[in-house]
């Protein structure tokens, strides 16, 4: 099958329909987060599953992406482990897919080993993104990242407001001089963490904890790639002055209201 | 000399021959025509007249000479009676009766009517002399060389503007546009050059194809061969935690060997990415923010190991080429310098420029190459003795350079350790037409 093109992507993303909904059920520290597992890959779906298990997940397999769409029109798990490459329908469409109707957490691996389906993956909307092989541990770790950075983002907050910009972090939905920015949950949490302290220089290091809850490790593009879908998205609107700004030496500042014309 | 050139002036020669020697030609005839009726047979002209005279009068006279002058515009006809009154009421006082070109009137009679002198010449009147000067051959070689000269203009245009176009077309998919095709206009011209823009058109349709098929081919390979890789990770972890605290040491053995064969495998891949000759994206890529990331990287990576990468950063320096090739090329001469490199000691990096060439240089302090194996290291999976393999790392980044008219040497440094030398052309330095490609200015 021949790979989607970025533009194909690129439109249900921006018409997401479901935004600002909250999930059906959200996760709290207390309870056993529910895992779904979709790979056509049976045993290593099976032994992923097991030490998943074993790390305190509950845990549930589909073998193809059609297979999980059937899982999920009665089902809600709170976050997805997604693999890109599967016959028929595969990984991105599924995404695709999914995140037409919810904001269900999903992480992405691949064996494929390509940048462009990291880019196209969290472009889609993907929390995050792993390479075939991977340490589990570093999976099970990402998935409590993710989990707890949802679960934080869900406790009542003020809306945060920065000039032409505000962030609702109760609806994880942002404005821009009054119109709505349709933004991943991932890219919600880094535009919350760089407007947490505007015109300030901000390391990817601490970006990458504040916003996507783990640690920073070598040839790591997430932030990157979520910075650069950030400024493209609030590059759409037609207030101009709210910029993030890449600074030398590895790091962002959210720059407002300098008039650029 | 180019197309154009060529056609204009070859076409313009042969055009300004023929039209000269036409020119010339029919000068001469209309010139020995009037020089043969005028110097033979003004006797005949006499002759008609009296003709037309004697049968119907001076009407038949009158409309005899409106005849004449019609038939020979080369000549003029005088009728000038006893009291010299020229029978078209022509002024005559000034005309000289005889002179060059004139001849002796005939004198033209009819029987019991008047008498008249003809005087036959070669025309003198102003309209003809304009025209008898546009007949000078250097006027008329002059206006042969101008008018053939822009028709030929229009004409070598008219051939050779489409291969222009079409040349246009090539030169964008040359630039690594795979995806471009000939100018529709072009191609719908039923003639041979739309033939070749639909040719071309087919061609690239099928570079494409096996350029897509190679890609998908890279990616099953990719899939097939860590899918294994992943299994074997997972069922490693499962068994560690099921005897912890057995077989530590194998166990991280066996984590080291997996990643080492995924990094493997990953440079095979590149390197076979590489190795075809890609098309290749001719984007302006600001060096320095390349290096800086590919730094930054390996510091994380360093750190782990005690090791320091120091970077000594210069002002902006733009190349022209494939970011994520360039990246990938001071990427592995990077890790291969941390790999390398003394613990303690820093790894040093610096960017600058070199004449028209961008330079990284990127030195270590490790155990350097013997002197006699340094022109091999950017061979794929060359070892010395002294260590083990440095993989594909160094030859996809030779490649790379390769791709993008640069070059990359490496030699030991005094005080030990090794110093590799990345050099790109920059951007301003660049071949001409790659620069005149889109015409984009660089910044």
């Amino acid at each position: 099958m021949r790979a989607l093109d970025a533009a194909d992507l690129a439109i249900p993303v921006l018409g997401r329909a479901a935004r600002g909904a909250t999930p059906g059920r959200v996760w709290t520290m207390e309870q056993t987060a529910r895992i779904l597992i979709v790979d056509d890959d049976e045993e290593f779906a099976r032994m992923l599953g097991e030490f998943l298990g074993r790390q305190g997940f509950l845990v549930s397999r589909a073998g193809s992406g059609r297979a999980a769409l059937t899982i999920l029109e009665t089902d809600t798990p709170d976050l997805i482990v997604l693999d890109i490459m599967m016959p028929e329908v595969d990984g991105l469409e599924t995404l695709q897919k999914v995140r037409l109707e919810r904001d269900l957490p999903i992480i992405m691996v691949t064996a494929r080993g390509q940048a462009r389906d990291r880019i196209l993956g969290l472009e889609l909307g993907a929390d995050d993104y792993l390479a075939k092989p991977f340490d589990p541990h570093e999976l099970a770790a990402r998935i409590r990242a993710v989990l707890r950075r949802l679960h934080l983002a869900f406790r009542p907050r003020d809306p945060v407001c920065l000039g032409p910009l505000t962030l609702t972090p109760a609806a994880m939905s942002a404005t821009l001089g009054g119109e709505d920015v349709r933004l991943t949950p991932a890219e919600f949490m880094v535009l919350e963490a760089l407007a947490a302290q505007p015109g300030v220089m901000q390391t990817r290091e601490s970006l990458t904890e504040r916003a996507l809850g783990r640690p920073l490790t070598a040839y790591d593009r997430s932030l990157d790639t979520h910075v650069s879908n950030l400024r493209r998205k609030l590059g759409l609107s037609s207030v101009a002055g709210v910029e993030i700004r890449a600074i030398r030496g590895g790091g962002y500042s959210l720059t407002l209201g300098e008039a650029r014309r | 000399m180019n197309l154009f050139g060529r056609i204009w002036l070859s076409y313009w020669l042969v055009m300004a021959l023929t039209l000269g020697a036409t020119l010339a030609i029919s000068l001469a005839l209309v010139e020995k025509r009037a020089d043969d009726a005028v110097r033979t047979s003004p006797r005949a002209f006499a002759q008609a007249a009296q003709t037309a005279l004697t049968r119907d009068g001076r009407d038949g006279l009158f409309l005899w000479v409106m005849g004449q002058r019609h038939a020979h515009p080369e000549l003029q006809f005088y009728l000038v009676d006893d009291a010299d009154h020229e029978l078209l009421g022509r002024r005559v006082s000034g005309l000289a009766l005889a002179g060059p070109g004139a001849q002796a009137p005939q004198r033209v009679t009819a029987p019991g009517g008047p008498a008249y002198r003809l005087l036959v010449r070669r025309t003198t009147n102003f309209s003809m002399g304009a025209w008898q000067l546009m007949l000078q051959p250097l006027v008329l070689g002059v206006l042969a060389v101008a008018i053939s000269g822009a028709g030929s203009a229009a004409l070598a245009h008219q051939l050779t503007r489409p291969v222009v176009r079409l040349r246009a077309g090539v030169r964008t998919i040359a630039a690594g546009d795979i995806e471009a095709r000939m100018s529709p206009a072009i191609a719908r011209r039923r003639d041979e050059v739309g033939g070749l823009a639909r040719d071309i058109d087919r061609m690239t349709a099928h570079l494409r194809d096996l350029i897509e098929s190679k890609e998908d081919l890279l990616r099953d390979i990719s899939h097939e061969l860590r899918s294994p890789l992943a299994r074997l990770r997972i069922a490693t972890s499962l068994l560690r935690e099921e005897r912890p605290g057995e077989g530590m040491a194998a166990f991280e053995r066996i984590d080291r060997e997996v990643e080492r064969l995924d990094g493997l495998i990953g440079q095979v891949l590149a390197f076979s990415r590489v190795q075809a000759g890609p098309p290749m994206a001719l984007d302006a890529v600001e060096l320095t923010a390349v290096v800086e990331e590919a730094v930054h990287d390996a510091r994380l990576e360093a750190e782990c190991d005690g090791k320091r990468v120091t970077f000594a950063d210069a002002t902006l320096v733009f190349i022209r080429g494939d970011r994520a090739l360039i990246a990938s090329a001071v990427e592995n001469v990077l890790r291969n310098a941390v790999r390398f490199g003394r613990p303690g000691a820093a790894v040093e990096v610096a960017t600058g420029v070199v004449g028209a060439m961008a330079r990284v240089r990127i030195a270590d302090r490790g155990p350097g190459i013997p002197p006699s194996d340094l022109p091999r290291i950017f061979e794929p999976f060359f070892r010395t003795k002294t260590s083990s393999g440095v993989g594909l790392g160094l030859s996809i980044a030779e490649r790379v350079l390769t791709l993008h008219g640069g070059r990359i040497a490496a030699r030991n440094r005094a005080g030990g350790g090794l110093e590799v030398e990345l050099l790109f052309p920059t951007a301003a330095g660049e071949d001409a037409p790659l620069a005149n490609f889109d015409g984009t200015a660089l910044p």
